[in-house]
C-alpha cells in the first residue's frame, strides 16, 4: 500500500485510515471564521491528528453531510464535505 | 437516599457551611441526570447535546452538615466558549457575574465511555486553580461496553479524587458526597487559566492520550446497537424516508388515539354545563359559571389528550438519541437556506413551544445563524395552537381515509405543520439572503449512542407540559375567559332587542368595529374577538369562540350541539381555511415576544418578528381565502 495522504473528503463509505493533518489552509473557500478557528473545532470535537476515522454514511444530496467514527467507534461524529477537505488521512495504517 | 434536603430546612440550621459546587462538562455526559439524583431537581435530561442551555441551582447536605448550592451548567468542550450556553459555563466557572459567590468547587463530569473526548476539559478546568472532583460518570454504559480503568491511577495522575457515578442507577452518589465533605483536602491554586488555540488543544491531547494509554486496563467495543440502527436510520433514502414517517405518525396518532379520550372529556363537559345552566336560566352567576368558565375552560381542556400525543413523540425523539440524526439528516435541506442542521434541533423543540425552542437557539454559535433560527422558531407549530387546529379540522374536514390508509384530518394537519416548517425555511433564506449576508457556518455535530427510552424520565417529561397547559388553562385562561364572559355580557340589550343579547355587548361593539379591516380575510366579528386575547394564549381563542356562541344561542344549542357543529353552520369553509392560515403564520403569543426580547437583548427582533408575521398571516390568509372562494363557487 501506498502512504500517500488522501483528503477525508475523498473516502467512500467504510473506508478508513488514520489522521495524519489537519490543516484548514486547504480550504478551497472563504469562511467567516477567525483564522485558526474551523481547525480549533474540528480538534475541539474530537478530530484531531493521530485519530483512527471511518465514514460510515453520507447524506442524500451531494454525500454531504459525512457521518464518521473516531476512535474505533468511541463517539459519532457528522462535518460537512466542505470541512473534510482540510482533514488528511493515511490509509496504510491499520489500527 | 438522605443528601436531598431542601433550602429553608438547610440554612436555618446553624453552624453549617456552605459550598457552591458547580457541574461542569463536556454536552451529553450526564451532568443534569447527576444534578437531579444529587438535589431531587426534575430538570430535563435528554440524549443530544445542548439540552441545559441556561445555569440551575439545586440543594443538598452532606453528612457532615454542608449545605451545598450545586448548579447545573450547560455542556462545553473548552472553557473558551464559543456559544451563549457555553458562555454562562465560561462565567460561572472563571466568575464573572460578579454578583455571585465564585464557585468553591467544581464537580467534573466525564463520559466514561469517551475520555478522550472528556479529559481535555478537565485539563483546562485544572488549570483555573479551584479544587476538583471528578464523577467517572455512565461507568455502567462503560463496564457493557468492556472498557476497565485503574482509577487510582487516573486519580493520581490528574492529582484530583474521582469517583465513578452512574447518575442513572443512582450508583457512586453517596461517594461523591462524601468527597464533597473532604474537599478542604484539595488545593486551590492562582487562576493560570488561558484560552487555547489550536497548538494548545493538541498539547491538551497529547497529554490526554498518554493518561488513557497509562490508564485504560482494557478497551471497550463501540455501541453495537447504535452502529445497526444508523445503517437504518441515517441511510441516505430509507432515513429520511424513516424521518417521514415518525413526523407523519405524530400527526395521526393526534387524530386516532389522542380523539378517543377526548371525546370522554367533551362529554362530561357537555353534561356538567347542561346541568348548571338548568339551574337558574336566569341567573348571571349561573351563566358566568356554564357559559364561561365550564364552556369557556372547559373547552381548552378537552385538548390535553392532543397536547400530550404530540409531546409524547417529542420526549421520545429527544431520550432515544434520534433528535441528533434528524438534524444529521436535515443539515442539507436547512444548508440550502444558510442555516445548518443543528438549528433543526430548536425548530423540532419548538413544536412543542417556541419557548424552549428559541432558548435552545444558544446553542448555535454564528449570531446572525442564531438570530434567524430565533425569528423562524415561532412559525413552527406549536402544542398551543394544536387545539384551534384541531377544533377547525374535524368541524370543516370530513373523516375520509385517502390512499386506503391515512386519514384525511391527520393529513390535514401534517401538511399545516409541513407548512410551517416551510415558510420557515423560505422566511430564513431571505432574512439570511438580504438582511444577514455572510457564508455558511461549519456543522460539528456528535451523534450519541441511542439508548432505551427511559419511562421514568418519560412520564417526567411528559407531566411537565400537562401541568403547565392546565395551569395556564386554570390562571390565564379561566381570568381571560371571565373577562370575556362580562364583556361579552354588558350592557345588557335594550328591551325588546331582536338580535342575540352580545350584539350589544362591548365584545359584539369591538368586533364588529374592527371587522371591517379583516373582512377582505374572510374573518366576522366572532373571530376578531377571539384573536385578541389569542395573544395572552393561543387555545384561548377556542374557549372565547365557545363562550361567544354559548351566549349568542337564543337556546341551549351549543350545549346541545358542541362547538363543532355551531361552527359548521355558522362559517363558511373559506372562513375556516382563512383562520387556519392566519394561526399558521400569525404573531400570537406575547411570552415567544418577550423571550426574544430577552435572549436577543433588544425590542428590535421581537418588533421585526411580529411585523413580519402579521404581513405573512394577512396576505397568506388573503390568499386562501380569495383562493377556496374562487375554487367553491
Ligand atoms: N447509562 C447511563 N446513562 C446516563 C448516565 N448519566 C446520564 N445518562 C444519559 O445520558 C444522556 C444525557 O444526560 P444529561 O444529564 O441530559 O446530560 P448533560 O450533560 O446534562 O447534557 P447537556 O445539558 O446537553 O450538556 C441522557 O439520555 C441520560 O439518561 C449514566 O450514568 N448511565
Ligand atoms: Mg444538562
Amino acid at each position: 500500500m501506498t502512504n500517500k495522504l488522501i483528503s477525508l473528503a475523498k473516502l467512500k463509505v467504510g473506508m478508513s485510515g488514520v489522521i495524519e493533518k489537519i490543516d484548514e489552509a486547504l480550504l478551497p473557500h472563504n469562511i467567516e471564521l477567525e483564522a485558526g478557528e474551523l481547525e480549533r473545532r474540528l480538534l475541539e470535537i474530537g478530530i484531531i491528528e493521530g485519530v483512527h476515522v471511518k465514514v460510515l454514511h453520507f447524506g442524500l444530496i451531494k454525500k454531504d453531510p459525512i457521518a464518521l467514527q473516531l476512535n474505533n467507534g468511541e463517539i459519532t461524529v457528522a462535518i460537512r464535505r466542505n470541512e473534510a477537505e482540510i482533514i488528511l488521512v493515511n490509509q496504510s495504517i491499520r489500527k | 437516599m438522605s443528601v436531598s434536603v431542601n433550602v429553608s430546612g438547610g440554612i436555618s440550621l446553624d453552624n453549617s457551611k456552605h459550598l457552591r459546587v458547580a457541574l461542569v462538562g463536556k454536552p451529553n455526559c450526564g451532568k443534569t441526570a447527576l444534578f437531579n439524583a444529587l438535589t431531587g431537581s426534575r430538570q430535563k435530561v435528554a440524549n443530544y447535546s445542548g439540552v441545559t442551555v441556561e445555569k440551575k441551582h439545586g440543594y443538598f447536605k452532606t453528612p457532615e452538615n454542608t449545605l451545598v448550592t450545586l448548579v447545573d451548567l450547560p455542556g462545553t468542550y473548552s472553557l473558551r466558549s464559543r456559544s451563549p450556553d457555553e458562555k454562562v459555563t465560561r462565567d460561572v466557572v472563571l466568575n464573572q457575574f460578579k454578583e455571585e459567590k465564585p464557585v468553591d468547587l467544581i464537580m467534573a463530569v466525564v463520559d466514561a465511555t469517551n475520555l478522550s473526548g472528556s479529559l481535555r476539559l478537565v485539563l483546562e478546568l485544572k488549570q483555573t486553580g479551584i479544587p476538583l472532583i471528578i464523577a467517572l460518570n455512565m461507568i455502567d454504559l462503560a463496564k457493557l461496553r468492556g472498557f476497565e480503568y485503574d482509577i487510582e491511577k487516573l486519580s493520581s495522575l490528574l492529582n484530583c479524587p474521582v469517583i465513578p457515578t452512574s447518575a442513572v442507577k443512582k450508583s457512586g452518589i453517596s461517594n461523591l458526597v462524601a468527597e464533597v465533605d473532604r474537599h478542604d483536602q484539595l488545593e486551590t491554586t492562582s487562576n493560570r487559566w488561558q484560552e487555547p488555540d489550536r497548538d494548545m488543544v493538541r498539547e491538551y491531547h497529547k497529554e490526554v492520550h498518554s493518561i488513557i494509554r497509562s490508564i485504560e486496563t482494557r478497551k471497550g467495543m463501540p455501541s453495537l446497537w447504535s452502529a445497526r440502527l444508523d445503517k437504518l436510520f441515517l441511510h441516505p433514502v430509507l432515513g429520511l424516508f424513516i424521518l417521514l414517517t415518525i413526523l407523519f405518525c405524530m400527526f395521526q396518532a393526534v387524530f386516532s388515539w389522542a380523539t378517543i379520550p377526548q371525546g370522554w372529556m367533551q362529554d362530561t363537559f357537555d353534561s356538567l354545563q347542561a346541568h348548571v345552566a338548568a339551574l337558574n336560566p336566569n341567573s348571571f352567576l349561573v351563566s358566568l359559571v356554564a357559559n364561561g368558565i365550564i364552556a369557556g375552560v372547559g373547552s381548552v381542556i378537552v385538548f390535553l389528550p392532543q397536547i400530550l400525543t404530540i409531546s409524547l413523540f417529542i420526549i421520545l425523539l429527544e431520550d432515544t438519541g434520534y433528535m441528533a440524526r434528524a438534524a444529521f439528516l436535515m443539515d442539507k435541506l436547512m444548508g440550502g437556506v444558510g442555516l445548518h442542521g443543528r438549528a433543526f434541533i430548536p425548530l423540532l423543540s419548538s413544536f412543542a413551544c417556541a419557548i424552549p425552542g428559541i432558548m435552545a437557539t444558544r446553542t448555535i454559535e454564528n449570531r446572525k445563524d442564531r438570530l434567524v433560527t430565533i425569528l423562524i422558531a415561532p412559525l413552527m407549530t406549536c402544542s398551543a395552537r394544536l387545539p384551534v387546529y384541531t377544533l377547525l379540522i374535524s368541524a370543516f374536514i370530513p373523516v375520509k381515509t385517502v390512499w386506503g390508509f391515512a386519514n384525511l384530518q391527520g393529513l390535514v394537519m401534517f401538511a399545516l405543520f409541513a407548512a410551517g416548517i416551510i415558510f420557515g425555511l423560505i422566511m430564513a433564506f431571505i432574512f439570511k439572503t438580504f438582511f444577514f449576508k455572510g457564508d455558511r457556518q461549519p456543522l460539528m455535530l456528535e451523534l450519541p449512542s441511542y439508548k432505551a427510552p427511559n419511562l421514568y424520565n418519560v412520564l417526567l417529561e411528559l407531566i411537565k407540559p400537562a401541568k403547565s397547559f392546565l395551569r395556564r388553562a386554570g390562571t390565564i385562561i379561566l381570568s381571560v375567559m371571565i373577562i370575556i364572559w362580562f364583556l361579552s355580557s354588558f350592557p345588557l340589550p335594550p328591551e325588546h332587542a331582536t338580535a342575540p343579547a352580545i350584539d350589544y355587548s362591548i365584545a359584539g361593539i369591538v368586533g364588529k368595529f374592527l371587522e371591517p379591516l379583516f373582512r377582505p380575510i374572510g374573518f366576522n366579528w366572532q373571530i376578531v374577538v377571539a384573536l385578541i386575547p389569542g395573544m395572552a394564549a393561543r387555545e384561548v381563542a377556542v374557549s372565547v369562540l365557545a363562550t361567544i356562541f354559548a351566549l349568542s344561542g337564543t337556546n341551549d344549542d351549543v350545549i346541545r350541539e358542541g362547538l363543532t357543529v355551531i361552527l359548521q353552520h355558522a362559517w363558511t369553509l373559506p372562513t375556516a381555511l382563512s383562520l387556519i392560515t392566519w394561526y399558521v403564520f400569525a404573531p400570537q403569543c406575547i411570552s415567544t415576544l418577550a423571550v426574544a426580547k430577552r435572549e436577543t437583548n433588544s425590542w428590535k427582533w421581537p418588533t421585526i418578528m411580529f411585523i413580519y408575521q402579521m404581513m405573512l398571516a394577512y396576505l397568506m390568509s388573503l390568499a386562501v381565502f380569495n383562493l377556496a372562494r374562487y375554487f367553491i363557487h
